[in-house]
């Protein structure tokens, strides 16, 4: 008996230490899952989750690269999350960067009411850890949601992400600093699934280079604790890629 | 922006001051996490439509109008019905249906979505065949701490007795509105806070092993073939039917009784047409506020009889299905304790008290019964005793019936302050599932 108790109180603690959870949430958007708007909401205080992208990319000058992205991120505040991630791309395209660090923190500020749009500031660094990388990289992002519309038959929102990001060891043509502005649309499409779509411009790092995407993508919900998303997108302007598809995973722990 | 913000404030008829931070916060973590949902997915299922249901209500009520209250309770009524058929494969929260609420009234979100939270875990531990029977309690036990201290709003612990009377709502303007204008919809919800109970109940009474399958099957069958088409009457109690699990986890228990009441008062408060959006704000904060988890509640958690505690879930018996029930008796005794505030009780003949409580049964029934009065509890009562006092600042949105809320809890530590606390039950030992015969008795 006495046995039994000790390995009860041994598994509420573990547990305990293990801590908690809110469940991935296909509503909840997430950068690159599977496309790149993200929304202004972080996961829970003391959530913890775990998410996977593999993304394929034909670019214009006929070159192919598969970026792997792991996260780890948490939500260690109330309103805050923090997150570690790491891409690793392979391919005969441009890999610079691949392997690089990078640890980012989002703060929602509120949520969203009839008057106000739920608003979120995003701060991240990128640490050259990875190929042919220089210098600490820093990025400061704004992220404002909105829903629109009093419609009892569907939930739709529009997303707002404006960036700042920082070269700290700029070569010879590259810019010092860049932005990316987009604006992303979802939509509940059934109880499990999320639609959602962007357009995306960003100025790369090198000079005279801008990005301008549009994606596509869904959001399922497939246990209370895990979401897929699928996504496709393709550029809209030179420079921009031909094609990229994106698988993706969110699981919580 | 500012314009624009401004104008858009104004057009929403709310205010610019209103911000709130989301403050949501994870669910505990456990080896028994989403176990009812690989168990027993099908009545996991059901949960969620029924959630389903709960999130959209709100929406439906604030959206269209209550001059075609009979349309959309028809047309919400079947679409609730139609998702119990086809559920969703997940829980949604309550946003996810019920998004224009979400931005008028976050806090009421975040304190049902935290109780569903609540639920799923207690579900879960229950459908563990790794949590050994012995254990349970102490799992739940651990859910509850966890649930009562990591958010502001929990529901009480104390019983629905308490929190009703801390609510103060009985003779505010919106009163009963829901029942008696949404009668289908609010049957439904009747129905889900059958099914709620009674699928803790036949675990209690199955134990670990597959018996658990089996029972849980009878309530899910039970559910779609005879309580759908023949609602219950009242919002049944915990204590009623699932008399086992509430002396297990009295705290459970009345946790989700406060989340069912609570339920029952947002709609009334977001049905009411008379207050704007801010105003339906002030009063559904106050009332949440009233009825979370206070310091002391502890006292209280035993505090409870039980009507038939050797329930058998898998019966929907008259009993069952009937208005008369705990629900009743507490709106009874609360209007009881009020009344000597209202009215001078030399006055009050006993005949006019013969009337009064014939309406007071009449408003907390479902639907328009022949005879009962328009409006609310409170406009019942003055059309059958026109001299009855009130005092207009605590029928306000957002204003707490102080004095009242103090007779009616000054009634019930007179009651039933010396009531012994109800008694823990064994889980020394697994129990074996009896067997139901065709008219529903235990075999």
């Amino acid at each position: 008996m006495r046995r039994t108790r000790k390995g009860l109180m041994v598994a509420i603690v573990v547990s305990t230490l293990l801590s908690a959870t809110r469940a991935a949430d296909h509503l909840n958007l997430e950068e690159g899952l599977p496309v790149q708007i993200e929304d202004a909401y972080p996961i829970g205080f003391l959530g913890r989750e775990v998410q996977g992208l593999a993304r394929y990319e034909h670019d214009e000058d006929g070159t192919d690269t598969a970026t792997f992205r792991p996260v780890l991120e948490v939500g260690v505040w109330r309103n805050a999350q923090v997150a570690v991630e790491s891409d690793l791309i392979a391919g005969n395209g441009d890999r610079t960067g691949s392997g690089n660090v990078a640890v980012h923190g989002l703060y929602n500020f509120n949520t969203e009411t009839l008057a106000w749009p739920a608003l979120a500031i995003k701060g991240g660094v990128e640490l050259p850890t990875g190929k042919s990388a220089e210098g600490v990289d820093t990025t400061l992002k704004f992220i404002a949601t909105r829903t629109l519309g009093k419609s009892l038959e569907s939930l739709n929102r529009v997303h707002f992400n404006a960036a700042w990001m920082h070269n700290a060891e700029s070569q010879g043509d590259e810019r010092d600093d860049h932005y990316l502005l987009g604006l992303g649309y979802s939509r509940r499409v059934h109880a499990d699934a999320i639609l959602v779509a962007d357009y995306i411009f960003e100025q790369e790092w090198a000079e005279d280079k801008d990005l301008h995407l549009l994606e596509v993508g869904l959001r399922y919900q497939c246990t209370p604790l895990s979401v897929i998303a699928a996504g496709v997108g393709t550029g809209v302007a030179e420079d921009s890629p031909d094609l990229r598809v994106t698988l993706a995973l969110q699981q919580s722990f | 922006m500012v314009r624009l913000l401004l104008a858009m404030a104004v057009l929403e008829g709310t205010c610019l001051a209103h911000v709130e931070p989301r403050e949501e916060v994870s669910y505990l973590r456990g080896p028994y996490n989403v176990e009812f949902f690989h168990r027993h997915n099908y009545t996991f299922r059901t949960s969620a439509a029924i959630h389903f249901a709960h999130g959209k209500q709100h929406d439906v009520l604030l959206l269209t109008p209550i001059a075609q209250h009979e349309h959309f309770d028809g047309k919400f009524d079947s679409e609730c019905v139609w998702y119990l058929f086809h559920p969703p494969r997940t829980e949604p929260t309550m946003e996810l249906f019920g998004p224009y609420s979400a931005r008028v009234v976050w806090q009421l979100y975040r304190a049902i979505d935290w109780t569903h939270m609540h639920h799923e875990q207690t579900y879960d531990i229950m459908s563990d065949r790794d949590i050994p029977w012995d254990q349970k309690k102490q799992w739940t036990d651990r859910a509850v701490k966890y649930y009562l201290e990591k958010l502001d709003i929990p529901r009480s612990i104390a019983p629905l007795d308490i929190t009703m009377r801390r609510a103060g709502v009985m003779m505010k303007p919106y009163a009963t509105l829901f029942r008696n204008r949404y009668p289908q919809s609010n049957n439904f919800f009747y129905a889900a806070h059958w099914w709620h109970p009674v699928v803790y109940e036949a675990q209690m009474i199955a134990g670990n092993d597959r018996e658990q399958e089996a029972a849980l099957h009878s309530i899910d069958t039970l559910m779609r073939q005879v309580v759908l088409k023949d609602r219950p009457q009242r919002m049944l109690l915990s204590r009623e039917a699932m008399p086992r699990y509430s002396r297990m986890s009295p705290e459970s228990a009345n946790i989700f009784d406060n989340l069912h009441m609570l339920h029952g008062i947002a709609y009334d408060i977001l049905a009411y047409p008379d207050w704007g959006l801010e105003q339906k704000r002030d009063e559904m904060y106050r009332v949440i506020r009233a009825m979370s988890y206070q310091e002391g509640d502890e006292k209280y958690v035993r505090k409870f009889t039980l009507p038939q505690p050797e329930f058998e879930p898998r019966v929907y018996s008259d009993w069952v299905k009937g208005f008369e029930g705990d629900m009743s008796r507490i709106m009874f005794e609360m209007m009881d304790e009020m009344m000597p505030l209202m009215m001078d009780l030399s006055r009050l003949s006993a005949d006019m008290k013969e009337q009064m409580h014939a309406q007071l049964r009449m408003k907390l029934m479902p639907g328009m019964q022949e005879g009962e009065h328009e409006g609310s509890i409170h406009d019942a009562m003055m059309k059958v005793m026109p001299n009855m006092k009130m005092m207009p600042e605590s029928m306000q949105p957002g204003a707490t019936p102080t004095k009242m809320i103090e007779a009616m809890l000054e009634g019930w530590r007179r009651k039933y302050g010396h009531l012994p606390d109800v008694e823990g039950i064994s889980m020394a030992t697994e129990p074996n599932l009896p067997r139901v015969n065709a008219a529903g008795g235990e075999r």
